[in-house]
């Protein structure tokens, strides 16, 4: 019984948590960032990522690996 | 009624029924016979002592819609036992017994049938009358002790006669018949609660009352006596008295015989004190309502079963009520169960019964043992004694429990129910012990999952309301979220090209308080073909926002609190050098401002079937800890 009960209050609990969030619209962030030259801003498609990892080819993996800062 | 003087004294004496042929004088105990208009005296019987039993010669009631009245009493006795036979005159014209032994009672309303060969079967013999099977359940000498009242034969005080008791089980009936009838009559009845035959005129009790039974008004009866212990002269309280057969001196723990003479009881001293006094979790005397039902502690005695060298103990309050009899209360590991004592078998019960069906419930063997009696204190209706012993088998469903207890002399079953702890503690808790028996520990053989019905209904209605929040939160997310897209695009990917880089057009994010954006790629390019890099550029402050790709040649990801300002979205499909050419590949992008977060949806709609999981996995987890104390527990 202490189970449901426990339960039934962490469901509430997230309920409230995951309404408020929804409401003043929180998201995770995904992203890593880094600012470009001028040069870059009137060329985009010159843009080459500092982090290796973001950039070239890489032999496959199957998780997410490598992480924001692998190779800078 | 047929009214005459009593031969011996005068006095008038009454015949309540065409058929009673005698009657007990009640101003000098004769037994007065009738033969035509002459009447007779047989000698005396002795007086009706007064035991605690609620009927009384001139009660009535009912079954079913006849009525009756008690019109004469005999009570008999063998060694260690006594029982009364209450005479009955029916409304209808008809007759019967109501019979009263150890407060069980059992009724005898239909006209006897003959037996051929009943009155020479012993114990445990199979007969058969008519259709029914019946097993001898004893067959022993029974003294005539007393009588009263007016009887359908004449009796004489300390006469001697044999008779055989009976049941059969399968038709839930009991029966009883006079070995010296020729042909014997077998008396077919079956068990009855005084509380369902409509009672009126029972006698009243000092410090007792019964919302079913109706006393007559009148003074009240003592339910008491004060004994005196042989051995250490302690003042004893004799709270059962015509049905206590022994007593265990509270104060010396001496073993006391009880002798009643007339309407007073001797204690006689049978084994001297071993100086182990021992209190038992409820106090003798102890009075206290359970389910409605007032209930007084007269007696307790701890007993303990041996399992893989571990003694288990528990210990069992015989309680007591004068119109409704015994019950026990027993005690092992702080669970609770109050006890009734079946008069008969279940119906199919056998030695070695795995199941039983009883009362439209199926009952599971759970733990066979033997019991030894290690402590005794207060009254008990029977011979108890410590070191006395008896295989027990107990089975169970829930809150549930049926038990037999075998010794060489009888065979008695019993049904309990779980009582919650705490039921037990407001009834009988007092300042000085307010929970007594301590905290349950472990799950008891029959304590109630908790996990039952209830709680699915629970489990379901918690699911249910977690699924209908999700839902709500769900469009709650529609509703606050912008979800526009900004940009979208699909290229053709270059099938000889080792690196392509693809951007959208140029486009506005305003300013918004909402400044979440999602990046969702999509290719068709395996992976071990090429990788797709995703990348956002604020044209107007330089800041590139770079995308992981999680591994994945089709990934989404989310930006929180990106500027406003001009952008574009940049695909960039690298390939290993010296790759073979690929045709029909395509890659694309999607930009969606205000997406909203599809995780603070989903998470609270996992949690409704975590209701279920929730109520399995405990409900699993408390009968894995039930059986793991049984005969049948699981084999690690």
């Amino acid at each position: 019984m202490g189970h449901l009960n426990f339960h039934a209050i962490l469901g509430v609990g997230v309920l409230i948590v995951c309404g408020a969030l929804i409401s003043v619209g929180w998201v995770p962030h995904e992203a890593v960032s880094e600012q470009v030259s001028q040069t870059v801003r009137d060329n985009p498609a010159s843009f080459r990522s500092s982090y290796v990892y973001y950039t070239g080819w890489r032999t496959p993996t199957t998780g997410s690996g490598g992480g924001y800062s692998s190779g800078k | 009624m047929i009214s005459a003087s009593c031969p011996s004294c005068s006095a008038p004496v009454a015949f309540k029924h065409a058929s009673a042929l005698a009657t007990i004088c009640p101003s000098c105990e004769s037994t007065v016979v009738r033969s035509g208009a002459d009447v007779k005296s047989l000698g005396k019987v002795a007086k009706f002592a007064r035991d605690l039993s609620p009927l009384q010669v001139g009660a009535s009631g009912a079954v079913g819609k006849r009525r009756f009245e008690v019109i004469g009493a005999i009570r008999k006795g063998r060694p260690g036992v006594r029982w009364t036979e209450w005479f009955l005159s029916f409304s209808d014209g008809g007759v019967g017994w109501l019979a009263e032994a150890n407060a069980m009672w059992e009724l005898y309303d239909k006209p006897p049938v003959p037996a051929p060969g009943a009155a020479m079967a012993d114990p445990d013999d199979k007969i058969t009358v008519g259709d029914e099977t019946w097993i001898v359940r004893e067959r022993e000498v029974a003294r005539v002790l007393a009588a009263e009242g007016s009887l359908p034969f004449p009796v004489v005080g300390g006469e001697e006669g044999e008779y055989v008791d009976l049941w059969a089980p399968a038709e839930g009936l009991v029966g009883t018949l006079d070995a010296a009838d020729d042909p014997p009559m077998l008396w077919r009845g079956q068990p009855v609660e005084l509380a369902d035959l409509k009672l009126e005129g029972v006698r009243a009790f000092e410090g007792w009352s019964d919302s079913v039974l109706v006393s007559r008004q009148g003074p009240e009866i003592t339910g008491t006596r004060a004994l005196r212990c042989p051995n250490c002269s302690g003042a004893i309280t004799l709270r059962a008295p015509g049905a206590a057969q022994k007593i265990v001196c509270q104060y010396c723990s001496s073993e006391l015989g009880i002798e009643d003479k007339g309407d007073a009881s001797q204690a006689i001293l049978i084994r001297e004190a071993e100086k182990r006094l021992w209190k038992p979790p409820l106090e003798l005397g102890a009075k206290a309502a359970l389910e409605g039902v007032p209930w007084q502690v007269i007696g307790a005695m701890e007993r303990s079963v041996t399992a893989y060298g571990q003694e288990y103990p528990w210990v069992e309050h015989l309680l007591f009520n004068p119109y409704r009899g015994y019950r026990y209360l027993v005690v092992a590991d702080g669970h609770w169960s109050l006890v009734k004592p079946m008069p008969l078998p279940p119906k199919g019960a056998r030695v070695d019964s795995m199941t039983i069906r009883h009362g439209g419930e199926k009952f599971q063997h759970f733990q066979a043992g033997s019991a030894r009696v290690k402590k005794v204190v207060g009254e008990f209706t029977w011979e108890v004694s410590q070191g006395d012993v008896a295989s027990t088998d107990d089975y169970v469903a829930p809150p549930k429990m049926l038990s037999v207890e075998r010794t060489a002399e009888e065979t008695a079953w019993s049904e309990g129910v779980y009582l919650p702890a705490e039921q037990v503690w407001a009834a009988f808790g007092t300042k000085a012990n307010a929970q007594p028996g301590g905290s349950p520990k472990g799950v008891a053989p029959h304590q109630p999952n908790p996990y039952g019905a209830l709680a699915f209904t629970r489990a379901m209605v918690q699911g249910g309301v977690l699924f209908a929040a999700g839902l709500a939160l769900l469009m709650l997310s529609n509703l606050v979220t912008a979800n526009q897209r900004v940009a979208e695009a699909t290229w053709s990917v270059d099938p000889v090209l080792s690196e392509q880089v693809m951007l959208t057009q140029e486009f506005t994010l305003p300013e918004s308080k909402r400044r979440n954006l999602r990046l969702l790629v999509g290719s068709t390019v395996t992976s071990s073909e090429g990788i797709v890099h995703a990348a956002l550029l604020n044209l107007d402050t330089g800041e590139a926002y770079l995308i992981d790709d999680k591994g994945s040649q089709n990934y989404s990801s989310t930006l929180r609190d990106v500027s406003p300002g001009r952008y574009v979205a940049r695909l960039e499909l690298a390939r290993p050098a010296g790759s073979t050419a690929i045709t029909g590949r395509q890659v694309g992008l999607k930009v969606i401002r205000d997406p909203g977060s599809p995780m603070l949806v989903w998470i609270p709609l996992g949690f409704a079937p975590l209701s279920l999981l929730f109520y399995f996995f405990g409900r699993s987890a408390f009968e894995t800890k039930r059986w793991a104390n049984s005969d049948h527990a699981p084999e690690s």
